[in-house]
């Protein structure tokens, strides 16, 4: 556009043109509204750009407590992002889902060993027992299948928005 | 995958056609050991990826090891043979063989006993059937029958001699945990983990099959030849398809894993959908 090209106006942004170069597009953007407000929108861009690398250098610097916190943060907001489920229902996608690899005898044998291993304050198919669930299962895949399948499990697992029935 | 698995089955087949082709044509024996070891290789290769995918000390990490191991040993062993076949040792030498075969053996054993005590955790392979016992008894005659000719084999190294009549005995229990792992494998239900293991039970019976045929007693009849080549050549094969079909279920959970790790809704979703079809239909 007007003899000057996109690579050009970046470069003039991030401050890496030449000298002369630079000065002529100064001027340039002076006389030429068009041109003006495409450099506007360019330098907000790159703002937005290095304010959203801030935060990810400051995310990747912080303890592990706080990015364990995070973490569930994020799986909490992909959680409610979907319907929710009783624990016999999150059971029988989590089934469904290692039916087509290992059978449904196989899956419907882990099943039962991680609801057995699962039971809290003595009460199987509880919601709070989910994530106890979940690594059950994931453990009991991990051994049959692999690391893969577990990883799988666990995946899938923590996705489900488990509630009472 | 699919095109690694195709190629296998191909090589399967064109191995029995070659076992068949050898009967007619002693030539083509030639190619027996060469291709046992290339197929023992990619065994190997697949088996070690397999329980480098189980959690260190895991039940079936050790299985997948040891049919490693036993893969391993079984290449020593054929190539020692090609070794044999293509120099002018002496025949007698032949007899050293056996060392490699009784270790392979106990390998697959320990091998095979691992995957049902794998299985045996979380409750599969622990129910038995009446007909079952006439399975055991056939294929006590099947070993049976073998180990009474071996005593009638010939070796100049009397060491060797307890060693090539262990032989038959020790293909026997393969057989028999193959009726396990055929338990097992009808206790899944379906699913890829189920496919592998219905080759290695393949596996075991085809080998027993071929050393019962191969007796003496029988060796003569060209139908009894023809037999035992097929499953001979193309025995070793169902081995490794096992291993193919076993690392592509690793593959497969794999891929669905990374599809859930870029777009979880969707996945989650198709799950719903699925699961939903699923109740329809049983309600009809």
């Amino acid at each position: 556009m007007h003899g000057i090209s996109e690579a050009q106006w970046i470069e003039y942004v991030e401050g890496s043109l030449p000298a002369p170069d630079s000065a002529r597009l100064r001027e340039h953007a002076a006389t030429c509204a068009e041109c003006a407000t495409a450099l506007v929108e360019l330098s907000l861009w790159r703002e937005k750009l290095t304010e959203e690398a801030d935060s990810l250098r400051a995310a990747l610097a912080l303890p592990g407590d706080h990015l364990e916190g995070l973490l569930a943060a994020s799986i909490e907001r992909i959680r409610q992002s979907h319907p929710r489920c009783t624990f016999r229902e999150a059971v029988m996608l989590l089934r469904l889902l290692l039916e087509p690899f290992c059978g449904s005898g196989t899956a419907g044998a882990a099943v039962h060993l991680a609801v057995q291993r699962s039971t809290l304050n003595g009460a199987a198919e509880n919601p709070a027992a989910w994530s106890l669930f979940v690594s059950n299962m994931s453990e009991t895949m991990s051994a049959i299948c692999g690391t893969e399948a577990g990883r799988l499990v666990n995946q899938v697992g923590v996705c489900l928005n488990v509630s009472q029935a | 995958l699919n095109r690694q698995l195709k190629i296998l089955w191909t090589a399967t087949a064109a191995a029995g056609a070659l076992g068949v082709a050898s009967v007619a044509w002693p030539a083509v024996e030639v190619l027996d050991q060469p291709l046992k070891v290339l197929a023992y290789a990619i065994a190997l290769a697949y088996w070690v990826k397999i329980a480098g995918d189980h959690p260190k000390g895991s039940t079936m990490r050790t299985a997948w090891l040891l049919l490693a191991w036993s893969s391993g040993v079984s290449i020593v062993r054929h190539a020692f043979y090609s070794i044999i076949y293509f120099t002018h040792w002496p025949l007698s030498v032949t007899s050293f063989g056996q060392i490699p075969i009784v270790l392979a053996l106990i390998l697959l054993i320990g091998g095979l006993l691992a995957i049902w005590f794998g299985f045996a955790a979380i409750g599969l392979g622990m129910r038995f059937k009446s007909s079952d016992v006439v399975w055991i008894a056939v294929m006590a005659v099947l070993a049976f029958v073998p180990y009474l000719f071996s005593w009638r084999a010939e070796t100049s190294y009397p060491v060797i001699r307890p060693i090539i009549s262990l032989s038959p005995l020790l293909l026997a229990v393969p057989a028999l945990l193959g009726l396990l792992l055929h338990r097992i494998e009808q206790e899944m239900a379906g699913g890829q983990l189920a496919t592998s293991l219905r080759l290695i039970v393949s596996f075991l019976m085809l080998r027993l099959i071929a050393l019962t045929v191969n007796s003496p007693a029988l060796a003569s009849f060209t139908i009894s030849q023809v037999i035992v080549a097929l499953s001979g050549w193309t025995s070793i094969w169902f081995f490794t398809l096992a291993a193919a079909y076993r690392w592509s279920l690793t593959i497969s959970i794999r891929e669905l894993s990374s599809r859930y790790q870029a777009n979880p809704e969707n996945e989650l979703a198709g799950l719903v959908l699925l699961a939903e079809t699923q109740r329809q239909s049983s309600l009809k």
